[in-house]
C-alpha cells in the first residue's frame, strides 16, 4: 500500500505496467474494506489518462481497469471497458462477473440481466461473487419473506437451465438465505438408483425432451456426426447412402446395439467370449420382445460363424467397413429411428457430444444419453445397467429446489468419470409447508 | 509500420495498435516478449484470434531471439579465447624442425564441406535417375495451423538431409505442393538453394494421381487396418506430409479413400512394444529412413530403429525405475496413486471393470 502511494506520489508518470498493477491491487484491497477518497479519485483519474492518452485499451490494462471501476461501482465506465476487451479478446470469467455483481450492487437489475445472457453467450458462466449481489440485490429490495423467495426461484432456474455447476462457496450463499427465509436446506446425496435424495426422500424428475427439442437433434445428428468436415473421414458416400436406404427401410427400433462396445467388454476374451456376451444382451432384450438393430464393422463377421447368424436372425443389422467409423452411425440410426428407441454402449460419448458444436444441442444430445443408454459390464457375471430414471442436474419438484455442487476437494484420484455429475454433493431445498 | 500494415484500414488500426499496447504490457509486467518485432511478425499476430494464441506465438519468438542472443555470445566469448590462443606461437627445438597439425603442414587434404554436399547431391542426383521414387504428398496444409506447417517444413528438410547421404536415397517426389504456403516458404528458409534447377528434389504442384500410375501408388497411412509386410520395390509408397498435433482426424486415410487408392501402415505393433498412450503416426523424418532402410535389408528390426525411443516401453519401465531409484518418496507416491485408484474402486465403483493396471501405472498423468 505504502509502496504504491510513494510511486503515485513520484513526479515520473507511471508506466502502464505499474499502472495496472495499482489499479489490480485496489481492486483486491476494495474487496475487503472500503476505499479511502484518494484512492477512488486515483481509478478515475487514471480512467480518463489512459483513454485520453491510447484511445483504446489492450487486454490486461482494459481488465484491470475494470475491476477497478466495478470496485468503486462506476459501472457504466465499466461497460465501456467491456467493450474495448471484446475488440482484441472474450472478457475472463471475472470480468463478466465482477461486472454482473457491479450492476446488481448498483441496482441495476435490467442491464444485469442483459449482461448475464452476454456472458453466457460467450461461454462465461456466473461466479461466486455475481451469485451473491443477485442474491442481496434481491434482499434489499424486497421486504417479505413470500416475494424474496419467489425470486430466489429465479436464480435457481437460471441455475437450472444452464446446466451451470455452482460452487461450493455459492451454495453456502444460497442455502443460508433460504434458511433465513424459513426454508429448510439441506446437502444431501442422491441415492444411485433410483435418484432419491436422502435428506427429503423425494426422486428426482426425468426430465423429458420434447418434441422439438428431439427433432433439432434429428435434424442434425446425421450432418454433424458422420459427414463432418470431410464424408471420408468417417465413411464413403456409398456406405453412407447404403446406410441410410437401410435405416428408412427397417426403422423404428426399440434398441439399437453397439455391437463392438459391447462385445469388447470383455476385455481380452477371445472372439467365442465376446459373441457369447453378444448373444447374452441380445437374448436379454429378445426377452422382452424388443425390435434390434446390431451395428458393428466388417471384420465382425468374420468371428464365430453360427452365432453370428443366429445373432442376425434375432436382430436386423447393419455392418460398416472396417476403416470407417461405426460409432456415428449407431448414435445416428437411434436418434433417425424415433425418440423412444434406446442405446446400448458403455462409451461415455464425449467425442460426439463434442462434435455437435452447439451447446443447446450438446444439452438435448446428454440429456438423451442420460434417458436412453443401456450400459454392458463385466465383472463376475454380466450386468446390464438399464438407462437413469433420472435426470441428474438442477430442477425443481412441487416442494423445492434440487442443485447439484462443486466439491472443494475433489482430488479424488483415479475416480472413474462416468458422465454424471456427483451423486454426493448435492442441495436439497424444500419448503416446510408441504404443498 | 502501421501505414504500411493496415493500408488505411481503420479497424484494423485500432486492432494492431491495442495488440501493440498489449505487447507493451507484457514487456512492462516481465513476461517473454520479445524486444523487437518485425511487420512479418505482426502480420502473423493480427491473424491470431485468441489472447493465448498470441501469447504463446511471442513466446516462441521470445524463445528464438534469447536462443539466438546466446548463441552469439557463446560464440563471441569463443573467438576472444581463439584469440589468445592464436597468440602462442608454437615453439621449435630447431629452426628448421617441420610442425605437424591444424594450421600447419599435414598427411591429408582437406575436404570441405562444399566437396562433401557435392558428393551428397551427386548420388541424390542418381537416385532421380535411377533410384524408387517416393511421393511426399503436402496437401495437408490448409488442415495445419502456423507452428505445424513450419514443424512440417522442418522435417521436410531433415528427410532431403537424411535421404541424401543413405546408401541407397529415393526418388523424392513432393506433390501437391502449394507454392505460396506457409509450408514453401519456410522450406525455402532452411535449404535457400531449392528452386535452383539444378537442385535433386522433384517438386510438383500437381497431384501424384498425374504423375505415376494409380495401380503402382500405395498410401502409407496408420489409419488403416493393412498391414505392409514386405517392401515391394516397384510400388510407389505416398506418405502424407503433416503434423497432427491439432487436428487428429484421419486426414490421410480419407484422401487415399477419395482418391481410391491402397492402403498400407507398418507393422509396428508387431516388432515392437508401444508404451501406452504413444501416438503411433511417425514423423515424416522417421518414415522415409525407416522405408530406405527396409528397401536395403528387408529387415523390419533393423528399420524400425529409426522410430523415436520415447515411444516404447522399455523406456517408459526405465525412466519410472529411474525415477524410483533416485527419490524413495516418488515410490511411496506412485504407490499410494495406486492404491487410492484401488480405494475409490472398490468404494463407489465395484460393479466397474477394472481399468488395466498397467496403463494406469505408465499413464503420463498419473506418474
Amino acid at each position: 500500500m505504502s509502496y504504491s502511494d510513494y510511486l503515485k506520489s513520484s513526479t515520473t508518470v507511471l508506466s502502464l505496467g505499474v499502472t495496472n498493477g495499482i489499479l489490480s491491487l485496489y481492486y483486491q484491497k476494495a474487496k475487503v474494506n472500503p476505499l479511502i477518497e484518494s484512492e477512488k479519485e486515483f481509478i478515475l483519474r487514471t480512467y480518463e489518462d489512459l483513454y485520453d492518452k491510447y484511445k483504446v485499451l489492450d487486454y490486461s490494462t482494459a481488465d484491470s481497469l475494470l475491476h477497478a471501476l466495478c470496485a468503486i461501482g462506476e459501472w457504466k465506465k465499466a461497460l465501456k471497458v467491456l467493450d474495448d476487451i471484446k475488440m482484441s479478446s472474450t472478457p475472463s470469467h471475472s470480468a463478466y462477473s465482477t461486472l454482473i455483481g457491479t450492476l446488481f450492487k448498483c441496482n441495476k437489475e435490467k442491464e444485469a440481466m442483459n449482461f448475464i445472457q452476454r456472458s453466457l453467450a460467450d461461454l462465461r458462466p456466473l461466479q461466486h461473487y455475481a451469485y451473491k449481489q443477485w442474491i442481496e440485490y434481491y434482499e434489499r429490495k424486497y421486504k417479505t419473506k413470500g416475494t424474496i423467495l419467489k425470486h430466489l426461484d429465479k436464480i435457481c432456474l437460471h441455475i437450472s437451465a444452464n446446466f451451470t455447476l455452482i460452487t461450493k462457496e455459492t451454495a453456502d450463499e444460497i442455502r443460508n438465505k433460504y434458511v433465513s427465509s424459513g426454508w429448510k436446506a439441506d446437502y444431501t446425496k442422491i441415492t444411485q438408483d433410483s435418484g432419491q435424495c436422502v435428506s427429503c426422500n423425494s426422486s428426482l424428475d426425468c426430465l423429458k425432451i420434447s418434441n422439438e427439442e428431439f427433432k433439432l437433434l434429428q435434424n442434425d445428428i446425421k450432418n454433424k456426426l458422420i459427414v463432418g468436415s470431410d464424408l471420408f473421414l468417417k465413411t464413403s458416400p456409398k456406405e453412407l447412402s447404403a446406410f441410410i436406404k437401410f435405416v428408412d427401410a427397417t426403422a423404428p427400433y426399440d434398441v439399437v446395439l453397439d455391437a463392438l462396445n459391447i462385445a469388447y467388454a470383455v476385455r481380452n476374451g477371445s472372439h467365442i467370449q465376446k459373441m457369447a456376451l453378444l448373444r447374452k444382451v441380445v437374448d436379454y432384450f429378445d426377452r422382452k420382445n424388443k425390435k434390434m438393430l446390431l451395428l458393428g464393422r466388417k471384420h465382425m463377421l468374420k468371428w464365430h460363424r453360427k452365432t453370428m447368424e443366429y445373432l442376425m436372425g434375432k436382430t436386423s443389422s447393419f455392418f460398416t467397413e472396417d476403416i470407417s467409423q461405426d460409432d456415428p452411425f449407431f448414435l445416428t440410426a437411434a436418434i433417425l429411428s424415433g425418440p423412444n428407441t434406446d442405446i446400448v454402449s458403455k462409451d461415455l460419448l464425449r467425442g460426439h457430444r463434442f462434435v455437435l458444436k452447439d451447446e443447446k444441442l450438446k444439452q438435448i444430445f446428454q440429456k438423451w444419453q442420460w434417458q436412453h443408454q443401456w450400459k454392458v459390464f463385466t465383472a463376475r457375471n454380466t450386468i446390464i445397467k438399464p438407462p437413469l430414471q433420472f435426470t441428474p442436474c438442477a430442477q425443481k419438484n412441487d416442494n423445492g429446489w434440487h442443485l447439484p455442487y462443486e466439491k472443494i476437494n475433489n482430488d479424488e484420484k483415479g475416480f472413474l468419470h462416468d458422465g454424471i455429475p456427483d451423486y454426493d454433493s448435492w442441495l436439497c431445498l424444500r419448503s416446510k409447508v408441504a404443498r | 509500420m502501421i501505414n504500411d500494415l493496415c493500408k488505411g484500414d481503420a479497424d484494423l488500426e485500432k486492432r494492431l495498435k491495442i495488440l501493440m499496447l498489449e505487447v507493451e504490457v507484457m514487456r512492462q509486467d516481465g513476461r517473454p516478449a520479445p524486444s523487437i518485432l518485425r511487420k512479418h511478425h505482426w502480420e502473423h499476430i493480427l491473424t491470431l484470434a485468441s489472447r493465448n494464441q498470441r501469447s504463446s506465438y511471442l513466446v516462441y519468438l521470445w524463445k528464438t531471439q534469447m536462443a539466438k542472443e546466446n548463441e552469439k555470445a557463446k560464440k563471441e566469448a569463443r573467438r576472444k579465447e581463439m584469440a589468445l590462443k592464436s597468440e602462442q606461437v608454437v615453439e621449435k627445438e630447431f629452426p628448421d624442425d617441420l610442425i605437424y597439425g591444424i594450421q600447419h603442414q599435414t598427411l591429408f587434404l582437406r575436404i570441405r564441406d562444399q566437396s562433401i554436399n557435392q558428393f551428397d547431391n551427386y548420388r541424390a542426383l542418381q537416385a532421380m535417375m535411377w533410384g524408387q521414387p517416393i511421393v511426399i504428398d503436402c496437401s495437408y496444409e490448409q488442415n495445419m495451423v502456423w507452428r505445424e506447417a513450419v514443424n512440417a517444413a522442418k522435417q521436410m528438410t531433415f528427410v532431403f538431409g537424411e535421404n541424401r547421404i543413405h546408401k541407397e536415397p529415393f526418388n523424392i517426389h513432393m506433390c501437391n505442393v502449394d507454392l505460396e504456403g506457409h509450408f514453401m516458404k519456410q522450406l525455402r528458409k532452411n535449404i535457400p538453394s531449392l528452386e535452383e534447377p539444378w537442385f535433386p528434389l522433384n517438386i510438383h504442384t500437381k497431384s501424384y494421381l498425374d504423375i505415376f500410375p494409380k495401380q503402382k501408388l500405395v498410401y502409407l497411412t496408420p489409419h488403416c487396418r493393412e498391414e505392409l509386410t514386405t517392401f515391394d520395390h516397384d510400388t510407389i509408397y505416398i506418405i502424407g506430409c503433416m503434423v497432427d498435433k491439432i487436428n487428429t482426424e484421419p486426414l490421410s486415410l480419407a484422401r487415399a479413400k477419395r482418391d481410391g487408392l491402397k492402403m498400407a501402415k507398418l507393422p509396428l505393433d508387431r516388432y515392437m512394444e508401444w508404451a501406452p498412450g504413444a501416438n503411433k503416426s511417425l514423423n515424416i523424418n522417421h518414415m522415409v529412413p525407416i522405408l530406405s532402410d527396409l528397401k536395403v535389408s528387408g529387415d523390419w528390426d533393423h528399420a524400425l530403429r529409426h522410430v523415436p525411443r520415447r515411444k516404447l516401453m522399455e523406456t517408459k519401465i526405465m525412466a519410472m525405475q529411474k525415477k524410483i531409484r533416485s527419490n524413495p518418496l516418488a515410490k511411496e507416491e506412485i504407490f499410494k496413486n495406486f492404491n487410492m485408484i484401488k480405494d475409490n474402486r472398490i468404494q463407489s465403483f465395484r460393479k466397474k471393470r477394472v481399468k488395466s493396471k498397467q496403463s494406469l501405472l505408465y499413464d503420463d498423468d498419473s506418474i
